[in-house]
């Protein structure tokens, strides 16, 4: 008698917790309306002068900059595949081109445009160094393009946290651009600032070989070519830690906090 | 004596036809409204047929809601909800000088099958967030690029509008403009919308591509 009470008041117990606990996901459904995700926008308000990496970057010509940008991009490996927005149906394209057609025709100056505007990383990046942009906002730049589908990004380059790899984009160029006198200029004006770029110099001398069995736990903001920058000090070699990382990487862009990568030995 | 007499009842009285000939005016003073715009001329007037009705397919009063609720006075804080009359000035003013554009928030089919004279469409759909070529759209508006934000000075007023009180197109139009950043006192909600301008018997046009 007493053993069947007892259930009955365990039973009860728990549909009462559960209720409880219910509660939360019922009073979501009242209230009905969706939450509009909040539009983040970054502080571009903050305007720093250009550090010595984009310094030392805007002194060089345009096509010199272009074309150590495009060689840099290449050896940094393919693209990485577009990100969702890209594969926005074939309707929302041509029923956009449709509105910048009466747009363009109700406002005669306004030149017709036809589709999204691909641009070309080497592109963006040679226009904000034009402008003198700091390294923070050319970061910004290259994150939002990249989210829009405006750009394709290295796989290298896509760190842990899936954004660009800024920093390690403007070094690579850095340091392979041609000209060593300004180059070198470039890190002598940074030590002045206190800021070491020595890392940033090439060949890199004090680069140690790999001790063996070498495992890395990938950190916050952590690309395949910075990793391969700190143990080899060249970013092209992301694709030898790649190589030995297939069964944990499926792409060179996959890389996430807390993998344990094996650091091979060149 | 007689015939001037007779000629002068019947000067009067065709006198009087004519000026009850038309009275379904716009305003006490306007029976009409011709607008010059990027050079085709557009009239706006009223039905003249005393006895016309609306169309069936806009004379139904209970419209399932959701998704065809009614929507508030206003559609976003700070955005001026406006009515026919001020839907014509805005033609003549904004509108003729380029300075403005009347926009259609609806789907293109919806357009085509009648839509008020000088309206361009641009679909609620292209102005989300998840359209890349959203900003492509901005610009033509009149928007410049600054880094990651947008200057919108030289930016164009627009009053927008879909199918009516019941129709939420032209209000998510509006909201999602208003997240990109387009200034509150450069848009305008016709709240009224296709509902009330055929109501009203104003005209409409069916845009010839």
């Amino acid at each position: 008698m007493i053993r069947i009470a007892l259930a009955v008041v365990a039973f009860f117990a728990v549909v009462f917790g559960l209720l409880t606990m219910q509660r939360g996901a019922q009073d979501l459904a009242v209230m009905g309306q969706p939450v509009e995700a909040p539009v983040t926008r970054a502080d571009t308000s903050i305007v720093t002068a250009p550090t010595p990496l984009a310094a030392d970057l805007t002194q060089r010509g345009d096509d010199e900059l272009h074309d150590v940008a495009k060689n840099v991009l290449a050896e940094l490996g393919k693209a990485r595949a577009r990100t969702a927005p890209q594969q926005a149906d074939p309707g929302m394209r041509d029923m956009t081109s449709g509105v910048l057609a009466s747009l363009s025709g109700a406002r005669a100056p306004q030149p017709a445009a036809d589709g999204p505007q691909v641009e070309r990383l080497e592109d963006l990046i040679v226009q904000a160094l034009r402008q003198g942009q700091s390294d923070a906002h050319i970061d910004v730049l290259l994150n939002e393009a990249a989210a829009q589908g405006r750009i394709e990004v290295p796989e290298s380059l896509v760190t842990s946290d899936g954004r660009v790899d800024t920093k390690t984009l403007l070094m690579t160029l850095v340091q392979k651009s041609d000209d060593t006198v300004s180059h070198d200029v470039a890190i002598l004006t940074a030590a002045a600032n206190g800021v070491d770029l020595s890392a940033a110099s090439k060949p890199r001398a004090d680069v140690r070989p790999v001790p063996r069995n070498e495992v890395y736990v990938v950190q916050a903001g952590d690309s395949l070519a910075a990793i391969a920058f700190r143990y080899y000090g060249e970013t092209s070699a992301y694709r030898d830690i790649f190589a030995a990382n297939t069964d944990v990487l499926s792409s060179p862009d996959m890389i996430r906090i807390g993998q344990r990568l094996r650091i091979p030995t060149l | 004596m007689l015939r001037i007499f007779g000629a002068i009842v019947l000067g009067v009285v065709a006198l009087g036809t004519t000026v009850n000939a038309q009275d379904v005016r716009i305003t006490a003073d306007t029976l009409y409204e011709t607008i010059n715009l990027n050079g085709t001329d557009i009239r706006i007037e009223r039905n003249q047929n005393q006895a016309n009705t609306i169309a069936p397919e806009f004379a139904k009063t209970s419209r399932q809601c959701p998704p065809f609720c009614i929507h508030p006075m206003s559609a976003a804080p700070g955005v001026e909800t406006v009515g026919e009359l001020e839907v014509i000035d805005f033609l003549k003013v904004k509108v003729a000088a380029g300075s403005g554009l009347l926009i259609d928030s609806r789907v293109p089919a919806w357009f085509a099958k009648g839509t008020i004279p000088g309206a361009i469409n641009v679909p609620f759909s292209t102005l989300e967030d998840s359209n890349p070529y959203r900003d492509e759209i901005l610009k033509a508006l009149g928007a410049r690029q600054i880094g990651s934000g947008w200057d919108y000075s030289g930016a164009l007023d627009l009053l927008l509008f879909c199918n009516g009180p019941w129709c939420d197109q032209s209000p998510r139009a509006i909201r999602n403009l208003r997240s990109a950043g387009y200034p509150p006192e450069k848009l305008k909600y016709y709240r009224g919308g296709m509902q009330n301008w055929l109501l009203l018997g104003l005209t409409v046009n069916k845009p010839s591509t």
